[in-house]
Protein backbone atom coordinates (compact mmCIF):
# COMPACT_ATOMS: atom_id res chain seq x y z
CA UNK A 1 0.00 0.00 0.00
CA UNK A 2 1.47 3.38 -1.06
CA UNK A 3 1.39 5.64 2.14
CA UNK A 4 4.23 8.50 0.94
CA UNK A 5 3.35 9.65 5.04
CA UNK A 6 6.05 6.33 5.54
CA UNK A 7 8.51 7.28 2.84
CA UNK A 8 12.00 6.00 4.10
CA UNK A 9 13.74 9.11 5.59
CA UNK A 10 16.63 9.07 3.52
CA UNK A 11 13.88 9.86 0.65
CA UNK A 12 11.91 12.29 2.16
CA UNK A 13 15.14 13.81 2.30
CA UNK A 14 16.14 13.72 -1.01
CA UNK A 15 12.78 14.86 -2.02
CA UNK A 16 13.05 17.64 0.32
CA UNK A 17 16.84 18.75 -0.97
CA UNK A 18 15.05 19.47 -4.16
CA UNK A 19 12.80 21.87 -3.20
CA UNK A 20 15.47 24.41 -3.07
CA UNK A 21 13.55 27.34 -1.00
CA UNK A 22 12.82 27.70 2.53
CA UNK A 23 9.85 28.35 1.99
CA UNK A 24 8.85 25.24 0.51
CA UNK A 25 10.77 23.16 2.99
CA UNK A 26 8.69 24.76 5.04
CA UNK A 27 6.00 23.55 3.61
CA UNK A 28 6.83 20.58 3.38
CA UNK A 29 7.38 19.94 7.38
CA UNK A 30 3.92 21.03 7.77
CA UNK A 31 2.60 18.32 6.08
CA UNK A 32 2.73 15.67 8.46
CA UNK A 33 4.96 14.82 11.25
CA UNK A 34 6.65 12.02 9.50
CA UNK A 35 7.71 14.60 6.71
CA UNK A 36 8.69 16.99 9.13
CA UNK A 37 11.08 14.94 11.15
CA UNK A 38 12.88 14.04 8.11
CA UNK A 39 14.10 17.74 8.00
CA UNK A 40 15.95 20.06 10.12
CA UNK A 41 12.84 22.82 10.17
CA UNK A 42 14.97 25.61 11.09
CA UNK A 43 17.37 26.44 8.80
CA UNK A 44 20.57 28.43 9.34
CA UNK A 45 19.48 32.17 10.68
CA UNK A 46 21.51 34.97 8.47
CA UNK A 47 24.64 35.30 9.57
CA UNK A 48 24.52 38.78 11.25
CA UNK A 49 27.49 40.71 11.06
CA UNK A 50 29.86 41.80 8.36
CA UNK A 51 32.55 44.60 8.14
CA UNK A 52 32.61 47.34 6.09
CA UNK A 53 34.92 47.82 3.15
CA UNK A 54 38.19 48.96 4.97
CA UNK A 55 38.72 51.24 1.32
CA UNK A 56 35.46 52.79 0.57
CA UNK A 57 36.87 56.20 1.65
CA UNK A 58 34.99 56.61 4.81
CA UNK A 59 37.23 56.24 8.25
CA UNK A 60 34.30 55.10 10.41
CA UNK A 61 34.25 51.65 11.89
CA UNK A 62 31.18 49.87 11.15
CA UNK A 63 29.14 46.96 10.39
CA UNK A 64 26.78 45.62 7.57
CA UNK A 65 23.99 43.49 8.27
CA UNK A 66 22.49 41.16 5.82
CA UNK A 67 18.69 41.04 5.13
CA UNK A 68 17.09 38.49 2.70
CA UNK A 69 14.04 39.25 0.84
CA UNK A 70 12.00 36.64 -1.20
CA UNK A 71 10.00 37.22 -4.78
CA UNK A 72 6.69 35.19 -4.06
CA UNK A 73 4.00 35.07 -6.93
CA UNK A 74 1.00 34.76 -4.52
CA UNK A 75 -1.94 33.08 -6.44
CA UNK A 76 -5.78 33.19 -5.28
CA UNK A 77 -7.05 29.94 -2.51
CA UNK A 78 -7.80 27.06 -4.60
CA UNK A 79 -11.36 27.53 -4.15
CA UNK A 80 -11.56 30.62 -5.97
CA UNK A 81 -11.83 29.79 -9.88
CA UNK A 82 -9.22 30.73 -12.41
CA UNK A 83 -11.20 31.15 -14.92
CA UNK A 84 -12.46 34.69 -13.58
CA UNK A 85 -9.35 37.29 -14.72
CA UNK A 86 -9.67 39.25 -11.27
CA UNK A 87 -8.38 35.93 -9.69
CA UNK A 88 -4.96 37.16 -10.97
CA UNK A 89 -1.76 36.25 -8.73
CA UNK A 90 0.22 39.25 -7.12
CA UNK A 91 4.02 39.31 -7.52
CA UNK A 92 5.20 40.71 -4.01
CA UNK A 93 8.66 40.77 -2.01
CA UNK A 94 9.06 40.13 1.18
CA UNK A 95 11.79 41.31 3.61
CA UNK A 96 12.55 39.44 6.89
CA UNK A 97 13.31 41.48 9.25
CA UNK A 98 14.36 38.86 12.14
CA UNK A 99 10.94 37.41 12.69
CA UNK A 100 8.86 40.58 11.47
CA UNK A 101 7.91 40.33 7.79
CA UNK A 102 8.14 43.77 5.24
CA UNK A 103 6.44 43.95 1.79
CA UNK A 104 8.17 45.68 -0.69
CA UNK A 105 7.91 46.62 -4.12
CA UNK A 106 8.93 43.59 -6.12
CA UNK A 107 11.31 45.42 -8.61
CA UNK A 108 12.53 48.51 -6.49
CA UNK A 109 14.07 48.79 -3.21
CA UNK A 110 10.74 50.71 -1.91
CA UNK A 111 8.28 49.80 0.95
CA UNK A 112 4.65 49.46 -0.57
CA UNK A 113 1.53 50.55 0.60
CA UNK A 114 -1.50 49.05 0.84
CA UNK A 115 -5.20 50.39 0.92
CA UNK A 116 -7.14 50.17 4.36
CA UNK A 117 -9.21 47.54 3.46
CA UNK A 118 -6.70 45.24 3.05
CA UNK A 119 -5.98 42.20 5.28
CA UNK A 120 -3.66 43.08 7.88
CA UNK A 121 -1.75 39.64 7.43
CA UNK A 122 -1.22 37.63 4.13
CA UNK A 123 -1.86 34.29 5.67
CA UNK A 124 0.86 32.43 3.35
CA UNK A 125 -0.12 29.31 5.04
CA UNK A 126 -3.52 29.16 3.09
CA UNK A 127 -2.55 30.32 0.05
CA UNK A 128 -0.80 29.15 -3.24
CA UNK A 129 2.68 30.93 -3.47
CA UNK A 130 5.65 30.55 -5.78
CA UNK A 131 9.20 31.64 -4.70
CA UNK A 132 10.64 33.34 -7.74
CA UNK A 133 14.08 34.06 -6.37
CA UNK A 134 15.64 35.93 -3.29
CA UNK A 135 17.98 39.19 -3.30
CA UNK A 136 20.37 40.08 -0.33
CA UNK A 137 20.90 43.70 0.76
CA UNK A 138 23.47 44.64 2.76
CA UNK A 139 22.47 47.23 5.15
CA UNK A 140 24.58 49.61 7.17
CA UNK A 141 23.39 48.91 10.80
CA UNK A 142 24.87 51.94 12.66
CA UNK A 143 23.31 53.95 9.86
CA UNK A 144 20.87 56.52 11.78
CA UNK A 145 19.34 53.73 14.36
CA UNK A 146 15.76 55.84 14.53
CA UNK A 147 15.39 55.31 10.65
CA UNK A 148 11.70 53.51 9.60
CA UNK A 149 11.73 51.31 6.98
CA UNK A 150 11.75 54.04 3.97
CA UNK A 151 14.80 55.18 5.55
CA UNK A 152 16.82 51.76 6.09
CA UNK A 153 18.04 51.86 2.30
CA UNK A 154 21.35 50.29 2.22
CA UNK A 155 24.21 52.62 2.16
CA UNK A 156 25.62 49.92 0.12
CA UNK A 157 24.33 50.12 -3.21
CA UNK A 158 24.88 46.94 -5.34
CA UNK A 159 23.64 43.76 -5.62
CA UNK A 160 24.86 41.39 -3.06
CA UNK A 161 24.57 37.37 -3.70
CA UNK A 162 25.06 34.98 -0.83
CA UNK A 163 25.52 31.23 -0.90
CA UNK A 164 25.48 28.90 2.02
CA UNK A 165 28.49 26.26 1.13
CA UNK A 166 27.26 23.47 3.30
CA UNK A 167 23.80 23.33 4.47
CA UNK A 168 24.84 21.45 7.31
CA UNK A 169 27.21 23.49 8.55
CA UNK A 170 27.13 27.50 8.86
CA UNK A 171 29.21 28.44 6.15
CA UNK A 172 28.75 30.73 3.36
CA UNK A 173 29.94 33.26 0.98
CA UNK A 174 29.10 36.61 -0.26
CA UNK A 175 29.96 38.32 -3.45
CA UNK A 176 29.28 41.73 -4.35
CA UNK A 177 30.86 44.69 -6.46
CA UNK A 178 32.86 47.01 -4.94
CA UNK A 179 32.92 50.80 -5.42
CA UNK A 180 35.89 50.26 -7.64
CA UNK A 181 34.17 47.78 -10.11
CA UNK A 182 36.31 44.65 -8.66
CA UNK A 183 34.65 42.04 -7.30
CA UNK A 184 34.54 41.76 -3.67
CA UNK A 185 34.26 37.93 -1.68
CA UNK A 186 33.57 37.72 2.40
CA UNK A 187 33.58 33.68 3.49
CA UNK A 188 32.57 32.40 7.03
CA UNK A 189 35.29 33.18 9.24
CA UNK A 190 36.95 36.00 7.46
CA UNK A 191 37.94 38.98 9.22
CA UNK A 192 37.63 41.00 6.09
CA UNK A 193 36.30 41.78 2.69
CA UNK A 194 38.57 40.42 0.28
CA UNK A 195 39.03 42.20 -3.36
CA UNK A 196 39.41 40.61 -6.02
CA UNK A 197 42.26 42.28 -7.47
CA UNK A 198 41.51 40.61 -11.58
CA UNK A 199 39.29 43.01 -13.71
CA UNK A 200 39.60 44.02 -17.26
CA UNK A 201 36.37 46.25 -17.10
CA UNK A 202 34.56 47.03 -14.13
CA UNK A 203 32.25 44.17 -12.98
CA UNK A 204 28.50 44.93 -14.11
CA UNK A 205 26.34 41.82 -11.82
CA UNK A 206 26.69 39.04 -9.87
CA UNK A 207 24.58 35.77 -9.25
CA UNK A 208 24.46 32.70 -8.19
CA UNK A 209 23.68 29.54 -10.45
CA UNK A 210 23.88 25.81 -9.77
CA UNK A 211 25.84 26.28 -6.65
CA UNK A 212 28.36 28.80 -8.30
CA UNK A 213 29.24 32.11 -7.84
CA UNK A 214 29.34 33.97 -11.51
CA UNK A 215 29.92 37.49 -12.43
CA UNK A 216 29.55 39.62 -15.48
CA UNK A 217 31.75 42.72 -16.45
CA UNK A 218 30.11 45.36 -18.14
CA UNK A 219 31.35 44.06 -21.34
CA UNK A 220 29.60 40.58 -21.24
CA UNK A 221 33.05 38.68 -20.03
CA UNK A 222 31.82 36.29 -17.40
CA UNK A 223 33.58 34.29 -14.80
CA UNK A 224 32.99 31.88 -12.15
CA UNK A 225 34.40 33.13 -8.47
CA UNK A 226 36.15 30.58 -6.54
CA UNK A 227 36.36 30.71 -3.20
CA UNK A 228 39.45 30.85 -2.82
CA UNK A 229 39.01 34.13 -4.74
CA UNK A 230 40.42 32.96 -7.80
CA UNK A 231 38.09 33.71 -10.91
CA UNK A 232 37.46 31.20 -13.77
CA UNK A 233 36.73 32.37 -17.24
CA UNK A 234 33.59 31.05 -18.64
CA UNK A 235 32.09 33.19 -21.01
CA UNK A 236 34.29 35.33 -23.78
CA UNK A 237 32.96 39.14 -23.74
CA UNK A 238 29.82 40.36 -26.34
CA UNK A 239 30.04 43.87 -25.88
CA UNK A 240 27.00 45.40 -27.20
CA UNK A 241 24.71 47.12 -24.43
CA UNK A 242 25.40 49.30 -21.35
CA UNK A 243 24.15 47.35 -18.46
CA UNK A 244 24.41 43.33 -17.74
CA UNK A 245 22.33 41.48 -15.80
CA UNK A 246 22.62 37.66 -14.91
CA UNK A 247 19.26 35.77 -14.70
CA UNK A 248 18.31 31.92 -14.50
CA UNK A 249 15.47 31.37 -16.40
CA UNK A 250 14.26 27.21 -16.65
CA UNK A 251 17.58 25.97 -15.69
CA UNK A 252 19.51 27.90 -17.94
CA UNK A 253 21.93 30.73 -17.19
CA UNK A 254 20.77 33.57 -19.53
CA UNK A 255 22.79 36.85 -19.98
CA UNK A 256 20.31 40.31 -20.42
CA UNK A 257 22.33 43.26 -22.30
CA UNK A 258 20.10 46.56 -21.95
CA UNK A 259 21.12 49.37 -23.93
CA UNK A 260 20.62 53.41 -22.68
CA UNK A 261 20.46 55.94 -24.20
CA UNK A 262 20.65 59.62 -22.07
CA UNK A 263 18.73 61.87 -22.03
CA UNK A 264 17.01 65.30 -20.25
CA UNK A 265 14.51 65.93 -19.01
CA UNK A 266 12.86 68.99 -18.23
CA UNK A 267 10.72 69.80 -15.27
CA UNK A 268 9.76 73.55 -17.10
CA UNK A 269 10.05 76.26 -15.13
CA UNK A 270 10.51 76.69 -11.36
CA UNK A 271 9.32 79.26 -9.13
CA UNK A 272 11.94 82.10 -8.33
CA UNK A 273 14.28 80.62 -11.89
CA UNK A 274 14.06 81.59 -14.84
CA UNK A 275 15.03 78.68 -16.96
CA UNK A 276 13.65 75.31 -17.02
CA UNK A 277 15.21 72.42 -14.36
CA UNK A 278 16.73 69.84 -15.76
CA UNK A 279 17.94 66.10 -15.15
CA UNK A 280 19.54 63.67 -16.69
CA UNK A 281 17.87 60.58 -17.15
CA UNK A 282 18.39 57.50 -18.56
CA UNK A 283 16.38 55.30 -20.98
CA UNK A 284 16.05 52.04 -21.98
CA UNK A 285 16.28 51.16 -26.41
CA UNK A 286 17.00 47.67 -26.57
CA UNK A 287 17.32 44.79 -24.83
CA UNK A 288 19.67 41.76 -26.09
CA UNK A 289 19.38 38.05 -24.30
CA UNK A 290 22.37 35.37 -24.55
CA UNK A 291 22.48 31.98 -23.03
CA UNK A 292 25.29 30.30 -22.05
CA UNK A 293 27.52 27.95 -24.18
CA UNK A 294 29.66 26.65 -21.50
CA UNK A 295 31.27 24.03 -23.73
CA UNK A 296 32.25 26.88 -26.21
CA UNK A 297 32.81 29.84 -23.16
CA UNK A 298 30.39 32.10 -25.35
CA UNK A 299 27.46 33.77 -25.10
CA UNK A 300 25.28 32.47 -27.90
CA UNK A 301 22.45 35.39 -28.72
CA UNK A 302 18.44 33.67 -28.55
CA UNK A 303 16.04 35.58 -30.39
CA UNK A 304 13.35 34.08 -28.75
CA UNK A 305 12.68 33.90 -24.81
CA UNK A 306 10.14 31.40 -25.78
CA UNK A 307 7.11 31.29 -23.34
CA UNK A 308 9.25 33.07 -20.23
CA UNK A 309 9.25 36.30 -19.17
CA UNK A 310 12.46 37.75 -17.65
CA UNK A 311 12.22 40.85 -14.61
CA UNK A 312 14.93 43.06 -14.22
CA UNK A 313 14.62 44.96 -10.57
CA UNK A 314 17.28 47.05 -8.65
CA UNK A 315 18.57 44.12 -6.78
CA UNK A 316 17.68 40.67 -8.31
CA UNK A 317 16.62 39.36 -11.73
CA UNK A 318 14.37 36.50 -11.70
CA UNK A 319 12.12 34.70 -14.42
CA UNK A 320 8.76 32.87 -14.47
CA UNK A 321 6.41 31.60 -17.54
CA UNK A 322 3.82 33.35 -18.88
CA UNK A 323 1.67 30.77 -17.55
CA UNK A 324 2.78 30.97 -14.70
CA UNK A 325 2.15 34.77 -14.11
CA UNK A 326 -1.28 33.81 -15.79
CA UNK A 327 -0.44 36.40 -18.61
CA UNK A 328 -1.51 35.20 -22.36
CA UNK A 329 2.48 35.47 -23.62
CA UNK A 330 6.03 35.49 -22.77
CA UNK A 331 9.14 36.13 -25.04
CA UNK A 332 8.90 40.10 -22.91
CA UNK A 333 11.37 41.26 -20.77
CA UNK A 334 9.81 43.45 -17.70
CA UNK A 335 11.91 46.51 -16.19
CA UNK A 336 12.38 49.47 -14.21
CA UNK A 337 13.48 52.60 -16.15
CA UNK A 338 13.86 56.34 -14.81
CA UNK A 339 12.00 57.37 -18.13
CA UNK A 340 8.78 55.58 -16.97
CA UNK A 341 9.27 57.30 -13.48
CA UNK A 342 7.82 60.24 -13.96
CA UNK A 343 4.41 59.54 -14.92
CA UNK A 344 3.21 57.67 -11.17
CA UNK A 345 0.82 54.74 -12.78
CA UNK A 346 3.83 53.45 -14.55
CA UNK A 347 5.62 52.53 -11.53
CA UNK A 348 9.04 52.79 -13.21
CA UNK A 349 7.82 50.32 -15.88
CA UNK A 350 8.66 49.05 -18.84
CA UNK A 351 7.96 46.28 -21.15
CA UNK A 352 10.13 45.08 -23.83
CA UNK A 353 8.95 42.81 -26.78
CA UNK A 354 11.42 40.23 -27.56
CA UNK A 355 10.07 39.75 -31.24
CA UNK A 356 9.38 43.07 -32.30
CA UNK A 357 12.19 45.26 -30.28
CA UNK A 358 9.70 47.10 -28.95
CA UNK A 359 9.61 48.89 -25.39
CA UNK A 360 6.40 50.33 -23.87
CA UNK A 361 5.23 51.83 -20.62
CA UNK A 362 3.63 48.59 -18.83
CA UNK A 363 0.38 50.03 -18.61
CA UNK A 364 -0.10 48.80 -22.22
CA UNK A 365 -0.42 45.50 -20.73
CA UNK A 366 -3.12 45.43 -18.55
CA UNK A 367 -2.25 41.59 -17.72
CA UNK A 368 1.30 41.87 -16.74
CA UNK A 369 -0.10 45.73 -14.74
CA UNK A 370 -2.08 43.65 -12.48
CA UNK A 371 0.34 41.56 -11.46
CA UNK A 372 2.15 44.57 -9.69
CA UNK A 373 -0.48 46.96 -8.56
CA UNK A 374 -3.28 47.41 -7.31
CA UNK A 375 -3.31 44.44 -4.68
CA UNK A 376 -5.82 42.02 -6.27
CA UNK A 377 -9.50 42.80 -4.96
CA UNK A 378 -9.50 38.97 -3.95
CA UNK A 379 -7.17 39.69 -0.94
CA UNK A 380 -9.55 41.63 0.18
CA UNK A 381 -11.54 41.20 3.38
CA UNK A 382 -14.04 39.71 4.30
CA UNK A 383 -13.85 37.73 1.01
CA UNK A 384 -10.17 36.22 1.76
CA UNK A 385 -11.05 35.02 5.23
CA UNK A 386 -14.48 33.55 3.81
CA UNK A 387 -12.57 31.61 1.06
CA UNK A 388 -10.25 30.39 3.70
CA UNK A 389 -12.26 29.08 5.78
CA UNK A 390 -14.16 27.62 3.34
CA UNK A 391 -11.05 25.80 2.39
CA UNK A 392 -10.24 24.40 5.84
CA UNK A 393 -13.39 22.94 6.48
CA UNK B 1 27.52 -16.07 -17.35
CA UNK B 2 27.58 -16.58 -20.58
CA UNK B 3 28.24 -13.58 -23.06
CA UNK B 4 25.60 -14.57 -25.30
CA UNK B 5 22.42 -14.21 -23.53
CA UNK B 6 21.14 -10.62 -24.17
CA UNK B 7 17.92 -10.88 -22.31
CA UNK B 8 17.60 -12.25 -19.12
CA UNK B 9 13.99 -13.64 -17.16
CA UNK B 10 13.00 -11.52 -14.03
CA UNK B 11 10.04 -12.41 -11.28
CA UNK B 12 8.00 -9.54 -9.95
CA UNK B 13 7.22 -9.89 -6.41
CA UNK B 14 3.33 -11.00 -7.69
CA UNK B 15 4.99 -13.98 -9.79
CA UNK B 16 5.07 -12.31 -12.88
CA UNK B 17 7.89 -12.80 -15.28
CA UNK B 18 9.55 -10.36 -16.71
CA UNK B 19 12.20 -9.60 -19.51
CA UNK B 20 14.90 -7.65 -19.40
CA UNK B 21 17.65 -7.21 -21.28
CA UNK B 22 21.49 -7.51 -20.29
CA UNK B 23 22.50 -3.83 -20.90
CA UNK B 24 19.13 -2.33 -19.70
CA UNK B 25 19.86 -4.56 -16.18
CA UNK B 26 23.30 -2.91 -16.05
CA UNK B 27 21.44 -0.04 -14.87
CA UNK B 28 21.01 -1.30 -11.69
CA UNK B 29 23.78 -2.47 -9.23
CA UNK B 30 21.60 -5.11 -7.45
CA UNK B 31 20.65 -6.39 -11.06
CA UNK B 32 24.17 -6.17 -12.34
CA UNK B 33 25.22 -8.59 -9.40
CA UNK B 34 22.28 -10.77 -10.40
CA UNK B 35 24.00 -11.43 -13.63
CA UNK B 36 27.22 -12.00 -12.48
CA UNK B 37 25.98 -14.39 -9.60
CA UNK B 38 22.70 -16.30 -11.20
CA UNK B 39 22.98 -18.66 -14.18
CA UNK B 40 20.68 -17.23 -16.67
CA UNK B 41 22.17 -20.12 -19.76
CA UNK B 42 19.00 -22.06 -20.61
CA UNK B 43 19.80 -25.34 -18.86
CA UNK B 44 19.30 -23.27 -16.12
CA UNK B 45 15.55 -22.89 -14.73
CA UNK B 46 16.68 -20.71 -11.46
CA UNK B 47 14.60 -16.99 -12.27
CA UNK B 48 15.36 -14.17 -9.86
CA UNK B 49 12.87 -12.60 -8.13
CA UNK B 50 12.83 -8.73 -7.92
CA UNK B 51 11.08 -7.40 -5.36
CA UNK B 52 8.92 -4.84 -6.52
CA UNK B 53 5.21 -5.50 -7.93
CA UNK B 54 4.48 -6.07 -11.67
CA UNK B 55 2.82 -2.43 -12.41
CA UNK B 56 5.77 -0.65 -11.21
CA UNK B 57 8.51 -3.39 -12.60
CA UNK B 58 6.61 -2.49 -16.65
CA UNK B 59 7.89 0.75 -15.99
CA UNK B 60 11.19 0.05 -14.53
CA UNK B 61 11.92 -1.53 -17.04
CA UNK B 62 10.57 0.53 -19.99
CA UNK B 63 12.93 3.03 -17.94
CA UNK B 64 16.21 0.69 -17.83
CA UNK B 65 15.54 0.04 -21.93
CA UNK B 66 15.29 3.51 -23.15
CA UNK B 67 18.30 4.79 -21.12
CA UNK B 68 20.45 2.00 -21.42
CA UNK B 69 22.13 2.95 -24.96
CA UNK B 70 23.11 6.24 -23.76
CA UNK B 71 24.37 5.06 -20.23
CA UNK B 72 26.13 2.23 -22.25
CA UNK B 73 27.85 4.39 -25.29
CA UNK B 74 27.28 8.42 -23.72
CA UNK B 75 25.28 10.63 -26.30
CA UNK B 76 24.64 13.62 -28.11
CA UNK B 77 23.52 16.69 -26.87
CA UNK B 78 20.47 16.49 -29.03
CA UNK B 79 19.90 12.44 -28.04
CA UNK B 80 20.08 14.13 -24.07
CA UNK B 81 17.27 17.16 -25.08
CA UNK B 82 15.18 14.06 -26.87
CA UNK B 83 15.96 11.84 -23.25
CA UNK B 84 14.92 15.01 -21.26
CA UNK B 85 11.53 15.11 -22.84
CA UNK B 86 10.96 11.39 -22.90
CA UNK B 87 11.26 11.35 -18.85
CA UNK B 88 9.19 14.35 -18.46
CA UNK B 89 6.53 11.88 -20.96
CA UNK B 90 7.52 8.82 -18.57
CA UNK B 91 7.12 10.73 -15.09
CA UNK B 92 3.34 11.72 -15.80
CA UNK B 93 2.16 8.96 -13.48
CA UNK B 94 -0.97 8.34 -10.94
CA UNK B 95 1.37 9.77 -8.01
CA UNK B 96 -0.56 7.39 -5.18
CA UNK B 97 -0.36 3.99 -6.82
CA UNK B 98 2.79 4.65 -9.13
CA UNK B 99 5.16 7.23 -8.37
CA UNK B 100 5.85 6.05 -4.85
CA UNK B 101 6.27 2.49 -6.02
CA UNK B 102 8.57 3.89 -8.54
CA UNK B 103 10.97 5.52 -6.19
CA UNK B 104 10.97 2.80 -3.60
CA UNK B 105 12.21 0.56 -6.27
CA UNK B 106 14.51 3.33 -7.95
CA UNK B 107 16.00 2.90 -4.08
CA UNK B 108 16.11 -0.74 -3.29
CA UNK B 109 17.71 -1.18 -6.95
CA UNK B 110 20.17 1.39 -6.83
CA UNK B 111 19.05 3.11 -9.59
CA UNK B 112 20.41 6.55 -9.40
CA UNK B 113 18.84 8.76 -12.61
CA UNK B 114 15.67 7.10 -11.68
CA UNK B 115 15.30 8.20 -8.08
CA UNK B 116 16.71 11.23 -8.81
CA UNK B 117 13.83 12.01 -11.60
CA UNK B 118 11.35 10.43 -9.00
CA UNK B 119 12.68 12.96 -6.33
CA UNK B 120 12.37 15.87 -8.43
CA UNK B 121 8.79 14.81 -9.75
CA UNK B 122 7.69 14.33 -6.52
CA UNK B 123 9.57 17.97 -5.14
CA UNK B 124 7.77 19.36 -8.37
CA UNK B 125 4.33 18.56 -7.35
CA UNK B 126 4.76 20.45 -4.35
CA UNK B 127 5.68 23.40 -5.60
CA UNK B 128 3.21 26.79 -5.40
CA UNK B 129 0.69 24.44 -3.39
CA UNK B 130 -0.72 24.88 -0.40
CA UNK B 131 -0.18 22.29 2.74
CA UNK B 132 -3.76 20.65 2.54
CA UNK B 133 -3.37 20.58 -1.58
CA UNK B 134 -0.01 19.02 -0.72
CA UNK B 135 -1.84 16.06 1.50
CA UNK B 136 -4.54 16.09 -1.10
CA UNK B 137 -2.05 14.66 -4.16
CA UNK B 138 0.17 12.33 -1.72
CA UNK B 139 -3.24 11.25 0.04
CA UNK B 140 -1.60 12.53 3.30
CA UNK B 141 -3.80 12.51 6.53
CA UNK B 142 -2.79 15.52 8.76
CA UNK B 143 -1.69 13.85 12.15
CA UNK B 144 -0.73 16.97 13.61
CA UNK B 145 -2.44 18.12 17.11
CA UNK B 146 -4.11 22.09 16.67
CA UNK B 147 -0.95 23.22 18.53
CA UNK B 148 1.47 21.99 16.46
CA UNK B 149 -0.26 23.07 13.21
CA UNK B 150 -0.61 26.66 14.46
CA UNK B 151 3.11 26.27 15.56
CA UNK B 152 3.79 25.88 11.96
CA UNK B 153 1.38 28.52 11.02
CA UNK B 154 3.36 30.81 12.37
CA UNK B 155 6.65 29.68 11.09
CA UNK B 156 5.35 30.86 7.65
CA UNK B 157 6.19 34.53 6.34
CA UNK B 158 3.03 36.29 7.35
CA UNK B 159 3.20 39.80 5.90
CA UNK B 160 1.88 42.34 7.62
CA UNK B 161 0.19 44.92 6.00
CA UNK B 162 0.66 48.16 8.76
Amino acid sequence: MADWSNLPEELLQLIAERLRFTFYLLRFCSVCSSWRSSVSLHPNPLPARFPVFSNVGTSRDGTFCLSKRTLFLVYPPPSLSTSNSDHHPWLIKVEDLRGQWGLRDPLSRYPIKIPRDFPTVLDFYNLPVVELGQEYVLNDVDFSPLNSLEDASSLYLEKVVFMWLNSKSQEFALLTIHVSGKLALFKSGDKEWTIIPEMPTPYDDVCVFQGQLYAVDSTGRTVVVGLDSGVRLVAEPVFGGDKKFLVESDGQLLLVDKYLSFDYQCLGAYDGFYDDVCFGCEQAVKFEVFKLDEEGKEWVELKSLGDRVVLLGDDCAFSSSASGLFVSKGNRIIFRDDYFNDTAKEDGLGVFELNDDRISPISDYPGYCKLFWPPPDWLRLPRLRDQLEEQAM
Amino acid sequence: MSSSVEAITVLSSDGDEFKITVSAAKLSKPLNWMLEDVCFSDDCDEVPTIEVNSKTLVKVIEYCEKHAPRANSGASDSDAEELKKWDIEFMKMDVKDILFHILMAANYLHMEGLYDLACQTAADLMKGMTVSQIRKIFHIKNDFSSEEQEQLRRQHPGCSFD
